[in-house]
């Protein structure tokens, strides 16, 4: 939300030539801010761990997990399921299993990329599950999603947005996920790396290939 | 977040080097938005609750589940029949006792049924038995194992000779019939 300020900020700034000295002025209050935010961040994580360890304080320390990582995991799942009530069996399966891992969590990974990757793979597990039960064509999948996503009480995007999801899901799956990772969740390659257990540069290749299909895929199938 | 500002301008420029159309698309429609995905009204708030929820009763689960374990702790015995407490095993280990105790009662008893039958019968009873069926040994076997009994007891009965009268008594009552009269001059005289 705050990158999404920043970038405003920019063109606001952009537009008004001359404002050197405000610009600057913004610009640090800004940085200055978003260094207190990723502490913020930081600190939270550190608390709620702290509170996830006492016995008495479990239960509030992990309503606050939920309620800061949620929405995060919610979304990063539900790109990928794209069905509502998949993404919240899975994200319910998600928490299930941090719940059951915590005292694992090292603290050597942030706390994000560690429900990240707990997401991810539960995610992979799901689709598998669903991939056995039914075997269809990739065509046939195309077709479903766009039916799929008409008939979803809970999809109200435009031609534009709907085109792009059934482009991300004819993507082979690794693909998807990283494409999903770098495009919607702005993950840097190192977090990715971490993520996804793959060297950078082999990240990078697949984002590349996945732009690509996905570029064409529009290409093809716009108007 | 400068960070993460960086990083989402790396992202555009990226992006735009690769795909010009997919960048004006990104920034057309925020990455960030939901993308025309929604949710059921109040949907996160109500995750929370059934979520902590469903921890609870996990929770309990395992709290009773600790307190039946402590309650009932195994003891050292229990821990090691564990292996052999299902049913099926317990079956197959009953089946092989009992076939080994059988086959050691069994093995006793026939010992035993030879020796008793060796000690009822008698020496004259088995005399007896090889005369009724001589024709089942072989004359070797006679000769060799038994030729001095049968010696003894049969054809030369052990007789207390005391003198001349009780042979002459003897041979009278026993070979008088068999033996040739001329035999018998000479051998008196």
């Amino acid at each position: 939300m705050l990158t999404v300020t920043l970038t405003g900020l920019t063109k606001s700034v952009k537009t008004k030539p001359g404002e050197k000295q405000l610009r600057t002025l913004k610009t640090n209050q800004l940085t200055n801010t978003s260094v207190k935010s990723q502490n913020v961040e930081n600190t939270q994580d550190e608390q709620i761990l702290l509170m996830l360890k006492n016995k008495s304080t479990f239960e509030r320390g992990f309503g606050w997990l939920i309620r800061e990582y949620q929405e995060r995991l919610y979304w990063h799942v539900r790109r990928m399921v794209t069905e509502h009530e998949d993404a919240n069996d899975v994200l319910q399966n998600v928490f299930m299993k941090v719940y059951r891992g915590i005292g694992n969590f090292k603290g050597d990974a942030q706390l994000y990329t560690w429900l990240y990757r707990i997401a991810t793979n539960e995610t992979i597990t799901f689709l598998k599950k669903k991939q056995r039960r039914t075997t269809t064509s990739i065509d046939d999948e195309d077709m479903g999603l766009n039916n799929r996503l008409e008939a979803d009480t809970y999809f109200d995007g435009n031609e534009a947005q709907q085109l792009l999801h059934r482009a991300i899901e004819v993507l082979p799956e690794k693909q998807r996920l990283v494409f999903n990772a770098r495009y919607f969740d702005e993950l840097p390659y190192k977090d990715m790396s971490n993520i996804f257990g793959t060297s950078v540069g082999a990240l990078k290749s697949s984002y590349h290939h996945a732009v690509k299909k996905i570029e064409r895929f529009i290409k093809e199938n716009n108007g | 977040m400068k960070k993460e500002q960086s990083n989402n301008e790396n992202i555009n420029k990226e992006l735009e080097e690769l795909s010009p159309l997919l960048a004006k698309f990104r920034t057309e429609n925020d990455p960030n938005s939901t993308m025309g995905f929604d949710v059921p009204e109040d949907y996160f708030a109500r995750f929370e609750k059934n979520m902590l929820a469903k921890i609870k009763a996990e929770q309990e689960v395992e709290e009773w589940s600790a307190q039946k374990e402590e309650v009932k702790a195994p003891t050292f015995w229990q821990r090691l029949m564990k292996p052999f407490a299902t049913y099926q095993v317990s079956m197959a280990l009953g089946m092989v006792l009992i076939l080994v105790v059988a086959g050691i009662v069994g093995q006793v008893a026939v010992t035993n049924m030879y020796k008793q039958a060796n000690l009822a019968l008698s020496e004259t009873e088995a005399n007896n038995y090889i005369e009724d069926n001589i024709e089942l040994f072989s004359q070797s076997f006679l000769l060799d194992e038994l030729g001095e009994d049968l010696a003894e007891a049969d054809l030369l009965p052990s007789l207390e000779l005391e003198d001349e009268a009780a042979l002459e008594e003897y041979l009278e009552e026993t070979f008088i019939d068999e033996i040739d009269a001329t035999l018998l001059e000479e051998a008196y005289n």
